[in-house]
C-alpha cells in the first residue's frame, strides 16, 4: 500500500501537467521539419536567402522589410507513416493552419522598416505535452514537438542592400503546486484538493541577416532552442484515523517536453536570369544540448511505509549536432512578371541520435526530403493583390537498425524507418 | 514629424490584420474575459462602470458589443494599465487579489476593401495580459473561505478578436471569439523495465470556442441601442491517472468542468446624447451563474477496495441581475482640446444564494454596488487624427455576507452541516474555518490609466 499514497501524489503531477496545457501556448516548430508556408515547403527550406516576405518571421526575419502589407492564411498536412520494427509507430499526423502577417515601409531610397508575425495552429490540439517512459522507443524529432502552437514575431531594418531582422518566439514554461488531502472527520473519509499553477512567459531569440548583391544574395539565420520546461510539485496528505499510510508525500516532476534545438542557417541565392532562382542552405542544429526526453520524478516520503522506488531519472542523452544541406530552385516561366512560379527542392537531414546504450531507446533516422510546388498570382481582386501557392513534400527516413549490444536490457534491438507525405497550400493578399 | 507620420502610416495600414494575429493568439492561449467582466475595458470603461454596450465603437467593442465595432470609423489603438486593490475580508482576515496589475491593448480597424465592401467591414481585438505570466490557475480546498466572484478570474491572458459588419447606416452586427483550451488525457506511473519509476503523460489541450455576438442600432444620431450575448465558458479539465507500484493498482480521476469560469451574459443598453456635450447611458445585465458547477476540484479515486469521491457543493449559485448607468460630460470642447468627465454607477445581485446553507464550503459573496469616475482628454491632430489620454477608477462595494454554520449531530451528516473529528461527539472540536459563523464583505478598488491614438 505504500505505493498507493505516493502514486496518488504522482497522480497529482498529472493534473498539474494538464493545467499547464490549458494555456496551450507551448512553443516548438512543426515547420522545423517541413518549412513554413508553401514556398518554404516547396524549396525544402533552402530559401533562407530568398524568403517570402509574409513568412519572414520564420524563414528569415531580415526579409520582413518589404514595402506593403501582406496577410496569408494556409493549411498544411503531413501524413506520417513512421515505423518501428515494421509496425506503425503511432506518430500522429502533423497538420495545422498557418497565419502570417507582414508589414513594411520604405523610409528612403536606402532604408526600410518592417515587421512580421507567423503563427501555426495545430489541428488536433493547441498543445500536446507528452512524456513517454524512458525505456520506450520514441521518435524524438517528430513527437510531440510538431503538435504545438507556434508564434514568431520579428522586426527588421534594411540599409542599402543589407537587411537585419530580430525577434522572438513566445513560449511558456510551467511551474506550480498541487495539493491533495485524503482526510477523515466524524462523517468518514473525504477527498479534497487545491492547485496553484502558473505559466510564466519565456522567449526564444530569432535573428536573420541578408545581403542583396543583385543577381545573388547571401543570408544567415539563427533560432534559439525551444522546449516546454516543467517544474511542478505536488503534496499528498493522508490523515485517516488508524491508517498506516498517514503522512505527507512530496513529489516533484520536471522535464523538457518537445525539445527543438537551436539552429544556424547559412544560405545563398543566385539568379542567373529573371526567370530562374537557385537556392541553397546549410543548417547546423545543436542537438548536443538536448535534455532527456523523459520526465524526472522524485519523491520525498514521510509515511508509515516507504515505497521501493523514490526516484525516476534518465541521464541527458548524448545527441550529436547535425549539418543539413538543402537546395532549391524557382522558375518564373514569363520572367519577373510571370503569374506562375514553379518550385522544387531537396534536403538531407542526418540523424542526431547516436547508437543508443543503456535503457533509453530513442528512434530516428537520416531523412531525404523531396519537394515540389507552384504559385499563381491572380492580380488585384477587390483592391487586394491575391496569390495562391501549393506545395508537396515526401520525407523518407532511411531504415535504421539500433542494436544496444546487450540482450538483457529493454528494447535491445529495434528498427526505425518510414516516411511522411506533406501537402501545404496558402492564400496571400497584399496591400501595397 | 515625417518619421512620426511614416510610422503611423505603417501602423494604420497594419491594423486590420490584427484579427489574424489575435485569432491565433486566442487559440494558443486562454482567451478569457475575466478582467473585462469584472471591471471593464480601459479608463473610460472603469469610469462609466462598464455602461458601454451602446457606446463602444473602438477596439473595446470587441468585448462590450462587437456590433458597435461595425459602426466605428478609422483606426484606433489604445493601451492602458490596470491596478486592483482589495479590501475584502472574510472572517476578519483580508483577502487580496492575486496578480493585481495588468495591461490592456485594443485595436479597432477598418478593412480596406473596394467595391461593395468598402467601409463595410471592421475588425478589432481586445487583449488583457499579465506582466510576467500567461496565466495563473488556482483552485482552493473546499473549506477555504474566499470570494469566488473575484478569486482567480483576472489572472490570465484574455484575447478577443472580433469581426463586425455595417449592414446599413446605423446598423451594425459583430461577432467575437473566445477560444479556450480544454484538457484531457491519461497519466500512467509505474515501475518500468529500467526498474525505476517511469512516467507516461499525454495531455492534450483541445480547442473550446465561445462566442460574443452583438448588434448595434442607431435609430437617430442621438440615440444608440445595443445588445450583446456572451456565451459562458470555462476550462474543462479531465485527467485519468492509473498506476501500478509494488503491485498496488491505482486509479485517480481529477476533473473540473468549468475552471476560470465566466457565465452566460446578456446585456442590453442604450445611449442618449441630448447635446454634443452630454450623453447618458443605461445597461441592464443578466448573468447565468446558476449553471456553474463551482470552483472546486472533483476528485475520484479507487485503490484496492477503498473508493473516495470528493463532494463539491452544488446549487449554491444563482443568476445575477444588474443595472448600470453612466453620464459623460464634455467639460472642454474646442477645436484643439477636448476634456470629458465620466461618471458611472451600478448594482448587481449576488451570485451566491445566501439562503442555501453551506456545509464544508465557505464561499462568500454579496450584492454589489459599483461606482466609477474618470477623465478622458482628446487632442485632435496631435498624433495622427487624435491623441487620447484617460484616467478611470472604479469601486465595488460588496455587501456583507453572513451565515451561521450548522453542526452535524447525527450520522450520516447532511451536506449542509459541518462535523468534527470525533464520531462519538460529532459537533465537538469542529475546525472548519467558517464555524460557527461565516461572514465577509468589503470593497475592491480598480484604477486604470491609458493612452490611445486615432489614425
Amino acid at each position: 500500500m505504500s505505493g498507493w499514497t505516493s502514486s496518488r501524489a504522482r497522480g497529482t503531477a498529472g493534473l498539474t501537467l494538464a493545467l499547464l496545457a490549458v494555456a496551450g501556448s507551448a512553443r516548438a516548430t512543426s515547420q522545423s521539419l517541413f518549412g513554413y508556408g508553401p514556398r518554404d515547403v516547396a524549396l525544402a527550406q533552402a530559401d533562407v536567402a530568398d524568403a517570402s516576405s509574409a513568412c519572414a518571421a520564420y524563414v528569415n526575419p531580415a526579409f520582413a522589410v518589404a514595402s506593403g502589407t501582406r496577410v496569408a492564411i494556409g493549411y498544411g498536412h503531413g501524413w506520417t507513416k513512421l515505423e518501428l520494427d515494421g509496425m506503425d509507430a503511432g506518430v500522429r499526423d502533423i497538420a495545422g493552419t498557418d497565419l502570417a502577417l507582414q508589414l513594411g515601409s520604405t523610409l528612403s531610397e536606402d532604408m526600410a522598416l518592417g515587421g512580421a508575425v507567423n503563427l501555426h495552429l495545430p489541428n488536433r490540439s493547441l498543445a500536446r505535452i507528452a512524456f513517454s517512459p524512458g525505456t520506450e522507443p520514441v521518435f524524438v524529432r517528430f513527437d510531440p514537438a510538431s503538435q504545438r502552437t507556434t508564434a514568431d514575431a520579428v522586426v527588421a531594418i534594411r540599409y542599402a542592400g543589407l537587411s537585419l531582422g530580430v525577434g522572438a518566439s513566445l513560449l511558456v514554461s510551467a511551474e506550480g503546486q498541487v495539493d491533495f488531502l485524503l482526510g477523515q472527520d466524524g462523517n468518514g473519509p473525504y477527498a479534497d484538493g487545491e492547485t496553484d499553477v502558473s505559466l510564466p512567459y519565456e522567449l526564444a531569440p530569432i535573428a536573420g541577416l541578408a545581403a542583396d548583391l543583385g543577381p545573388a544574395a547571401v543570408a544567415l539565420r539563427y533560432r534559439g532552442a525551444q522546449s516546454v520546461d516543467l517544474d511542478l510539485g505536488t503534496k499528498a496528505m493522508v490523515e485517516v484515523q488508524g491508517n498506516p499510510l498517514n503522512g505527507v508525500t512530496h513529489v516533484a516532476v520536471s522535464g523538457a517536453s518537445g525539445y527543438v534545438p537551436a539552429t544556424v542557417d547559412a544560405s545563398a541565392r543566385w539568379s542567373p536570369s529573371h526567370g530562374l532562382r537557385l537556392m541553397s542552405a546549410l543548417q547546423l542544429a545543436r542537438w548536443s544540448r538536448a535534455p532527456s526526453p523523459a520526465a524526472d520524478l522524485t519523491m520525498d516520503v514521510d509515511l508509515g511505509l516507504s515505497p521501493g522506488q523514490r526516484e525516476g531519472r534518465f541521464v541527458r542523452p548524448a545527441y550529436r549536432d547535425t549539418l543539413s544541406p538543402r537546395v532549391g530552385l524557382e522558375v518564373l516561366p514569363g520572367g519577373l512578371t510571370s503569374k506562375w512560379a514553379l518550385r522544387a527542392g531537396y534536403a538531407f537531414t542526418p540523424s542526431p541520435i547516436p547508437d543508443p546504450k543503456g535503457f533509453a531507446s530513442p528512434a530516428d533516422a537520416p531523412t531525404h526530403t523531396f519537394a515540389l510546388g507552384a504559385g499563381l498570382s491572380f492580380g488585384l481582386v477587390g483592391g487586394v493583390d491575391l496569390r495562391a501557392d501549393a506545395a508537396g513534400q515526401f520525407v523518407k527516413l532511411q531504415t535504421r537498425t539500433f542494436d544496444k549490444g546487450e540482450d538483457t536490457i529493454p528494447f535491445a534491438r529495434y528498427e526505425a524507418g518510414g516516411y511522411v507525405g506533406v501537402a501545404n497550400v496558402s492564400l496571400e493578399g497584399t496591400w501595397r | 514629424m515625417v518619421w512620426v507620420r511614416l510610422v503611423f502610416s505603417v501602423v494604420r495600414r497594419s491594423l486590420h490584420f490584427f484579427l489574424a494575429c489575435a485569432l491565433v493568439s486566442a487559440s494558443a492561449g486562454l482567451a478569457h474575459a475575466g478582467t473585462f467582466e469584472l471591471f471593464g475595458v480601459h479608463p473610460v470603461g472603469l469610469a462609466e462602470a462598464s455602461t458601454r454596450t451602446a457606446a463602444a465603437d473602438d477596439g473595446s467593442a470587441c468585448f462590450y458589443n462587437p456590433g458597435g465595432l461595425g459602426l466605428g470609423h478609422g483606426y484606433q489603438l489604445e493601451l492602458s494599465g490596470l491596478g486592483m486593490v482589495s479590501r475584502l475580508e472574510v472572517q476578519d482576515e483580508r483577502r487580496d487579489i492575486d496578480d493585481p496589475s495588468s495591461g490592456t491593448f485594443t485595436v479597432g480597424s477598418a478593412v480596406p476593401l473596394e467595391g461593395m465592401l468598402r467601409d463595410r467591414i471592421r475588425v478589432g481585438v481586445a487583449v488583457h495580459a499579465l506582466p510576467d505570466r500567461l496565466m495563473r490557475l488556482k483552485t482552493r480546498s473546499q473549506s477555504t473561505p474566499f470570494f469566488p466572484y473575484y478569486d482567480n478570474r483576472s489572472q490570465r491572458l484574455a484575447v478577443i478578436p472580433a469581426l463586425a459588419l455595417r449592414l446599413a447606416q446605423g446598423f451594425g452586427v459583430g461577432v467575437g471569439v473566445n477560444a479556450l483550451a480544454g484538457v484531457q488525457g491519461p497519466l500512467d506511473v509505474r515501475e518500468g523495465q529500467s526498474r525505476t519509476l517511469e512516467t507516461r503523460i499525454a495531455q492534450e489541450a483541445g480547442t473550446v470556442a465561445r462566442w460574443i455576438v452583438g448588434v448595434r442600432v442607431d435609430p437617430t444620431d442621438t440615440l444608440h441601442l445595443g445588445a450583446v450575448f456572451r456565451q459562458s465558458f470555462g476550462v474543462p479539465l479531465t485527467v485519468s491517472t492509473t498506476a501500478d507500484v509494488a503491485g498496488v493498482p491505482l486509479s485517480v480521476d481529477v476533473s473540473t468542468v468549468e475552471a476560470l469560469f465566466d457565465p452566460t451574459t446578456v446585456v442590453v443598453g442604450g445611449r442618449f446624447e441630448p447635446s454634443d456635450r452630454w450623453s447618458i447611458g443605461l445597461d441592464a445585465t443578466y448573468q447565468r451563474w446558476s449553471s456553474w458547477n463551482g470552483p472546486l476540484l472533483q476528485v475520484d479515486t479507487t485503490v484496492s477496495a477503498l473508493s473516495l469521491v470528493s463532494k463539491p457543493p452544488k446549487d449554491l449559485f444563482q443568476d445575477v441581475y444588474g443595472a448600470r448607468v453612466a453620464v459623460a460630460w464634455q467639460v472642454v470642447h474646442t477645436a484643439d482640446n477636448e476634456l470629458a468627465l465620466h461618471l458611472g454607477a451600478g448594482f448587481e445581485t449576488s451570485m451566491l444564494d445566501a439562503s442555501k446553507q453551506q456545509g464544508r464550503s465557505n464561499f462568500v459573496d454579496g450584492p454589489k454596488m459599483i461606482l466609477g469616475t474618470g477623465l478622458s482628454a482628446r487632442w485632435p491632430g496631435a498624433v495622427g487624427q487624435a491623441l487620447r489620454l484617460g484616467l478611470g477608477v472604479q469601486m465595488h462595494r460588496v455587501a456583507r455576507f453572513e451565515q451561521d454554520k450548522i453542526a452535524c449531530t447525527q450520522l450520516p451528516c447532511p451536506a449542509t452541516t459541518v462535523v468534527g473529528p470525533n464520531t462519538a461527539n460529532l459537533s465537538e472540536d469542529i475546525d472548519n474555518p467558517g464555524y460557527p459563523s461565516l461572514s465577509g464583505g468589503g470593497t475592491v478598488f480598480a484604477a486604470s490609466v491609458g493612452v490611445g491614438v486615432e489614425l
